[in-house]
């Protein structure tokens, strides 16, 4: 089973879990710091990996002019009913229907480790980029995905127990208030972003290791542990 | 590097004594990482092996490396990894018990068996790292984190980052 297919068939719990407002990370520290990167509207935005659509209706709402791309049919089609005025596309990430230069930023907001082929798609991103466009990327924190905490105190210790290095599958089902969703993706250290970028003449002029927030924390004090490790790394690069 | 190249090539040291030693090879000065001695524009390739970690002031010595490049020159550096930098190997599981984001100064053992030199650094995270060339103005072309195949720890947790980055 291809990842494009897991997410296909995870396509209901994702859909439910994305749409409930305030019951993930995005709601938190993984979305509005984001935001806060990207350049200001321009001519056209992509992003890649768009799911249900919540961070394509946010850029629109931020006055982006937003095409969506996903491969998972489901995702796509909840997307277009919840804003039927954007623009969604049915595509592979490495492989995408669009004309070189075509955007003059590209986002990929927790995607590029669920993509079969991260590279290719890094080079994609950059090949619809035109000269000076931007490539903003949220991503799981490779150092977050190496290891993980003893316990779910505050001041647990955080454990590398196997490697960090390598291309690595990663699995693992969450539940949370009556939802479920399971994640299925590729772990990477830095450095292997930091090449999918160098490989397509993106060079990264900023680097983010968002911790929790205060309020995150004030809802369940042993999230404070999040603000010692972050689960995100956020970069932005240009097309020179 | 300054033995094979001496044509060219300027160290840097805080250390009297070693730049003492370096001047047998090449030219070297005493001077803090902060504040250089020499003229705007004055190199096309700034290099810091294993010493930013060990400045205090981080980013004026980064404001230093690119006031001396000419444009497009290269700044190219290798730190201690922080994952490194925030934890210690025991018994053969790596343990960060404080913080990976919160800058703090600590010990750091280089070397390893009977060579080994101990020296104080500063933990930060990359990003204190990459937003200090931020804002002096590089962009990052390439970052490595090489994997010590020595049969040690560091063959699964990084040991150094290194990075090549540019003023456009």
């Amino acid at each position: 089973m291809t990842l494009n297919e897991d997410w296909e068939r995870e396509a209901g719990n994702w859909i439910a879990w994305a749409r409930m407002p305030g019951h993930d990370a995005y709601w938190g520290h993984s979305g509005p710091p984001f935001f806060a990167l990207l350049p200001a509207p321009g001519r056209a935005t992509l992003e890649i990996g768009c799911g249900e659509g919540r961070v394509a209706r946010d850029l629109a709402a931020r006055g982006h002019s937003v095409t969506g791309v996903d491969a998972a049919p489901t995702l796509l089609e909840a997307a277009r009913a919840a804003d039927p005025d954007a623009t969604y596309v049915l595509a592979d990430a490495a492989e995408l229907p669009f004309a070189d230069g075509s955007f003059d930023l590209v986002v990929a907001f927790n995607s590029l480790m669920d993509v079969q082929d991260m590279r290719g798609a890094v080079c994609e991103a950059a090949r619809v980029l035109e000269p000076g466009g931007r490539f903003c990327v949220c991503v799981t924190h490779p150092l977050a995905d190496a290891g993980r905490f003893a316990s779910r105190e505050a001041d647990a210790p955080f454990v590398i127990r196997g490697s960090y290095f390598g291309r690595r599958r990663f699995e693992e089902t969450f539940a949370r208030d009556g939802l479920e969703i399971t994640f299925r993706g590729w772990c990477y250290p830095v450095d292997e972003y930091f090449r999918a970028f160098e490989q397509a003449g993106l060079a990264v002029e900023l680097l983010r290791e968002p911790p929790i927030g205060d309020e995150e924390v004030r809802r369940d004090p042993a999230d404070r542990r999040w603000q010692r490790i972050p689960a995100f790394l956020y970069l932005r690069a240009v097309r020179p | 590097m300054g033995a094979l190249c001496a044509a060219g090539v300027v160290g840097v040291d805080v250390s009297p004594t070693l730049v003492a030693l370096a001047q047998k090879h090449f030219e070297a000065v005493v001077a803090d990482a902060a504040d250089l001695p020499f003229s705007a524009g004055s190199f096309d390739l700034v290099a810091a092996f294993m010493a930013l970690q060990s400045v205090e002031e981080l980013d004026r010595a980064v404001a230093e490396a690119a006031r001396v490049l000419q444009p497009a020159g290269r700044f190219c550096f290798a730190i201690a990894h922080p994952i490194r930098t925030a934890g210690t190997f025991e018994d053969g599981d790596f343990v960060i018990a404080g913080s990976y984001l919160e800058r703090r100064t600590r010990e750091l053992t280089q070397g390893r068996f009977w060579r080994k030199v101990t020296l104080p650094a500063v933990h930060r995270p990359l990003e204190q790292y990459i937003g200090a060339l931020q804002t002096a103005g590089f962009v990052v072309q390439a970052l490595r984190e090489p994997r010590l195949g020595d049969g040690g720890p560091w063959v699964r947790v990084p040991h150094s980052v290194h990075v090549r980055a540019v003023r456009p």
